[in-house]
């Protein structure tokens, strides 16, 4: 912008700091909100797809299938603890973000 | 060797910065940003962390990261796929940061830090133990760790021994004492996340009536394991945390701007009850399968000050030590120190003894910052003029801004970043409440003491409580002697403090107690309401000018309110919590 303004500056003169800047900064302040709403609308919609679609093929057969993700706590049991190992492993394992 | 700890994006973001294994800075992003509980990567700790090593972040030997992303994204992913479609407006608000930050950890670090090398990558709760284990003076000790979620633990227990450290049992997302306590938080009208204390000190208000309601929607095994009925609650798949049968079963949630009735006062009790008893079952339970008489702690849980206070009392154990840092912040110290002592097997040199490991500013900086903004001050000739000067001014009730040395590690300001005043002055809650603070009327101020009178002041299980962490009965016959630190229930979260820990604070109480015959002082965190704990002298200043302070004492400065400019800001004006 910095490099364009240079030339539309040298270019037009006192017409670019009277007329097209504020002509320019109106359109700005119009377009920014209208460019940031309609960002919004894009992201929610792929978004949505991602869910509907990404995550519904896996959850909807889980679902059919009655498979759980999460242990909702609905049975009571004799211990709530699960057993883990975690030890020192070698440097490298500590290299994974799993 | 220099090993690097970062920890972010979720609440909390610090780093810490070992030097041969020995933690030489550490501090949270939020002092810098002055954003509670910033999140955001924490370019500025880092920064500040290097500056106190003296190197770039291309030299440091290794950087740890305080948890296993891909792991944690696989549990929001179980619970996308357990919850669909009712969880879509939490993965809409979730899912952007995950694909910009959360997952690219590597990549934003070499981008700002400069650093080449691999990240090293520690578990959640395993950062959290090394941070409560190995900075601990025990060669060997049981271990517990508590907080909201990690990746998919909630709770775990197991014992470090030299340089090792085993954890054997953990409990899952969603079952979470962390949660529920925040789920109550909700329920209360506070903030989750920040205002879970409030909770704690609103408790003793109450009686526990609802203990019985708690027990439907949490199952506590003989083993001192425990389950939530998940049917309660809603955090698992939403935005919000109480499910409305949580509500059904406690009735309306109390807004913010709704007053505190006896029925919530009631609530919090109950939670601290079944809270209480959760971590004593724990505890026990880690007693009887270690047999150790150390312990310690780390997550957020560990900061429930009245439940460490009864530890001792409750389960075997006969010393603990808690990581000052215990929420998610001291995880970034975890994650370097356990790169150094057991990935890495080098010898643990660093026992932790304070928490000032902050920025600390030089007088010439102080004076250069004094004079560059014309700001009226007096000088004092020595430390003793200094402390003696200051105890004087808190005996004739003034109230104090105490800026010293190296800024806390940690969310309690331990006399670097403190407001300090007169405990026997039975205003002196209201005082501090109307000058500075506006808190809720319920909450308590905390008491700091010498650690050679602590015991006479207070019923202490322990030789000293440098981090604030337990709260101890003030003994009956002290009470009327420091009513403003005296909570309803008669408890005090107390500081001790020694010379060596602290020798210009220690002073200032020695002096105190030379005019008053009281060696305990009001140790409030140099804040105003909503903001974080100050960091700068600029931070301070501002402080006092924004609030009722009427003295700054900084290092050997003196700075009264009434001899500048009043009209600065008003900070009420701007609190948010
Ligand atoms: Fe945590």
């Amino acid at each position: 912008m910095g490099s364009k303004g240079g030339f539309l500056q040298r270019f037009f003169g006192p017409i670019y700091r009277e007329v097209l800047t504020p002509f320019g900064q109106t359109i700005l302040f119009v377009m920014e909100p209208i460019g940031r709403t309609i960002g919004n609308i894009v992201n929610w919609i792929l978004l949505l797809a991602t869910y509907v679609i990404g995550i519904g093929i896996v959850a909807l057969p889980s679902k059919l299938l009655g498979k759980q993700y999460l242990d909702l706590g609905d049975k009571e049991k004799e211990t709530y603890y699960t057993a883990i190992d975690i030890r020192t492993k070698k440097l490298d394992e500590y290299k994974n973000q799993f | 060797m220099y090993i690097l700890g970062i920890s972010c994006y979720y609440h909390d973001s610090a780093a810490a910065i070992l030097k041969d294994g020995i933690i030489i800075a550490a501090a949270e992003e939020e002092r810098f940003t002055r954003k509670k509980h910033d999140t955001s990567f924490p370019l500025n700790a880092i920064n500040y962390c290097l500056k106190e090593a003296g190197i770039m972040g291309k030299q440091l030997d290794h950087i740890a990261f305080y948890e296993k992303p891909i792991l944690k994204f696989e549990r929001l992913m179980a619970q996308h796929f357990q919850a669909w479609p009712k969880s879509f407006p939490s993965f809409h608000k979730a899912m952007p940061s995950w694909m910009v930050e959360k997952l690219r950890v590597p990549k934003t670090i070499a981008k700002k830090t400069g650093y080449k090398g691999d990240v090293l990558f520690i578990e959640h709760h395993l950062a959290h133990a090394a941070s409560a284990f190995l900075p601990s003076p025990f060669e060997k000790a049981a271990i517990l760790t508590v907080d909201g979620v990690g990746e998919w633990s909630t709770t775990t227990l197991g014992v470090g021994d030299g340089n090792d450290i085993h954890l054997t049992k953990e409990i899952k997302f969603p079952h979470s004492l962390g949660l529920l306590y925040s789920t109550v938080t909700a329920f209360l009208g506070f903030t989750v996340n920040n205002s879970e204390y409030k909770v704690m000190g609103l408790a003793p208000y109450g009686k526990p009536k609802h203990v019985d309601k708690f027990r439907k929607l949490i199952r506590i095994a003989k083993d001192g394991s425990y389950a939530l009925d998940m049917s309660y609650f809603v955090y698992h798949y939403k935005m919000t945390m109480p499910g409305p049968k949580f509500i059904e079963l406690f009735g309306k949630p109390r807004k913010p701007s709704d007053p505190m009735t006896h029925h919530y006062e009631d609530i919090a009790s109950s939670l601290q009850v079944i809270t209480e008893e959760i971590i004593f079952g724990l505890l026990n339970y880690l007693h009887q399968e270690t047999k150790l008489d150390n312990l310690c702690m780390a997550g957020g849980v560990a900061l429930n000050t009245v439940a460490n206070g009864k530890i001792l009392d409750k389960t075997p154990f006969k010393k603990i030590w808690i990581q000052p840092a215990a929420s998610d912040a001291g995880t970034s110290l975890g994650a370097a120190i356990y790169t150094y002592n057991t990935i890495l097997g080098k010898k643990r040199v660093y026992k932790q003894t304070h928490a000032y490991l902050g920025p600390e500013y030089s007088t010439t900086e102080i004076e250069d910052y004094l004079k560059a903004n014309s700001i009226i001050y007096s000088t004092f000739k020595t430390d003793k003029e200094m402390m003696d000067t200051t105890a004087k001014l808190i005996a004739e009730d003034n109230v104090i801004g105490w800026f010293q040395g190296r800024m806390e590690w940690g969310p309690r300001a331990l006399g670097s970043r403190s407001i300090l005043s007169n405990a026997s002055n039975p205003d002196m809650k209201e005082i501090l409440n109307l000058k500075v603070k506006h808190r809720e009327k319920f909450r308590p101020f905390a008491p700091v003491v010498t650690v050679e009178d602590a015991n006479d002041w207070f019923e202490m299980k322990r030789d000293e409580v440098p981090y604030m962490l337990f709260i101890f009965p003030v003994r009956k016959e002290k009470r009327k002697i420091i009513p403003s630190v005296t909570h309803v229930d008669g408890s005090g979260r107390m500081q001790t403090i020694s010379k060596e820990q602290n020798p210009r604070y220690y002073g200032v109480i020695k002096a105190f107690e030379k005019i008053t015959k009281v060696p305990v002082l009001i140790n409030t965190s140099f804040n105003i309401r909503g903001e974080p704990i100050v960091c700068t002298p600029h931070d301070a200043y501002r402080c006092m000018m924004g609030t009722g302070i009427d003295y700054l004492v900084m290092d050997r400065f003196l700075i009264k309110r009434d001899d500048n400019p009043k009209d600065m800001w008003d900070s009420e004006a701007l609190a948010t919590d």
